[in-house]
């Protein structure tokens, strides 16, 4: 693994619990859907790894799940936010919007000018 | 519970996963792991029927058992995620942070942390107790009670869940008092109706009892609709236990 590859894992690995958060904040999400709109967005390597993170999240008490018929098969288990993941979440957007301010604003070049 | 995928490349990478799994993690997460991927092959091979190509390919996106279990691991202890930054640092010199500055609203909620589902449990508990008590009315009254208000604050059922729950739990109590208050008078009205018809000219000149021939059938009917909801209650009652897990 190269150094950028490496930097972007690093990346990824920061913001992917607070993006589940997000995907889940409007509506419950089936566990498949979200894992392929993380993959989609290039937030995930291997998808699999998505599971545990799903499972700490539910242990920690940041998201619940509901059962909902499936069209075929089995019930599915959907992800929905708790108002402790709702509070994690917003805390994570505030910090986020600094956080992204103050690197573009490094990394572009603009803070010497 | 679910289908297990037939395709041979899913049980076989299943099978890897299992023997990872459970060498490595709790029983409880190696459980839920396996049954989160199980879900997921099956999901994405439409239960094993998918073409060789997008088999493999399903399999290929979820990284290797060893990949998978890594993340469980490194999950255990809150690993992952990163705690809750604040960046309300050095931000004073040169406005370079400012944007963060009015950090840490009260967005904390008020309640405190609800890791585990005590008030849907409690719902249950009191709703199922009060009927069973149903007749002790000065312990069922305010056991159900207390159930309703648990089941008014329980967040972990929604939609389809939550309308069987007040449909079939929450209504337990009244729906046991009421069949017995209508049981008792189908049995009035079952027992022969007797009339009288005084004539004029004095002295009872018949006496006609009469079978209300109605009444079986509407005990029949009260019967069958009285299993149905105990039936209806039971499997409800399963479904919402399921859901908390």
């Amino acid at each position: 693994m190269d150094s950028s590859s490496n930097v972007v894992a690093q990346l990824r690995r920061g913001v992917l619990e607070h993006c589940v958060l997000a995907l889940t904040e409007h509506e419950a999400r089936y566990a498949y859907d979200l894992v392929n709109d993380l993959a989609a967005a290039g937030l995930v390597a291997s998808e699999g790894t998505v599971y545990p993170l799903l499972s700490r999240l539910r242990r920690d008490g940041l998201v619940d799940t509901v059962w909902r018929e499936s069209p075929s098969g089995p019930p599915r288990r959907y992800y929905t936010l708790t108002p402790q993941g709702r509070a994690s979440l917003e805390a994570f957007r505030q910090s986020w919007r600094g956080f992204r301010e103050s690197v573009d604003h490094i990394v572009d070049g603009k803070a010497r000018s | 519970m679910m289908t297990v995928s037939s395709h041979p490349l899913v049980h076989e990478y299943l099978s890897r996963l299992h023997a990872t799994a459970v060498a490595a993690l709790p029983k409880g997460q190696a459980e839920d792991l396996l049954a989160d991927i199980t879900e997921h092959l099956d999901t994405a091979t439409d239960g094993g029927t998918a073409d060789e190509a997008t088999v493999r390919s399903a399999i290929d996106r979820l990284g290797s058992p060893d990949e998978v279990v890594a993340a469980a691991l490194g999950s255990a202890s809150g690993g992952v995620g990163i705690p809750p930054m604040s960046y309300a640092g050095p931000g004073t010199s040169g406005g370079l942070l400012a944007p963060a500055g009015p950090l840490a609203p009260p967005t904390q909620p008020t309640q405190p942390a609800r890791p585990t589902h005590r008030i849907e449990q409690a719902a249950l508990i009191l709703l199922v107790a009060a009927e069973l008590i149903a007749l002790f009315l000065p312990l069922s009254a305010p056991l159900w009670v207390a159930g309703l208000v648990c089941l008014a604050l329980a967040t972990a059922w929604q939609g389809r869940d939550r309308v069987l729950a007040w449909a079939f739990v929450a209504t337990g109590l009244p729906v046991f008092l009421g069949s017995l208050v209508g049981a008792g008078l189908l049995a009035t009205m079952v027992s022969s109706v007797c009339t009288s018809t005084s004539v004029p000219g004095g002295g009872v000149a018949e006496t006609t009892c009469t079978q209300n021939s109605g009444t079986p059938w509407v005990g029949v009917v009260v019967v069958v609709l009285a299993l149905s909801y105990v039936v209806a209650q039971i499997a409800t009652l399963r479904r919402l236990t399921r859901a908390l897990h």
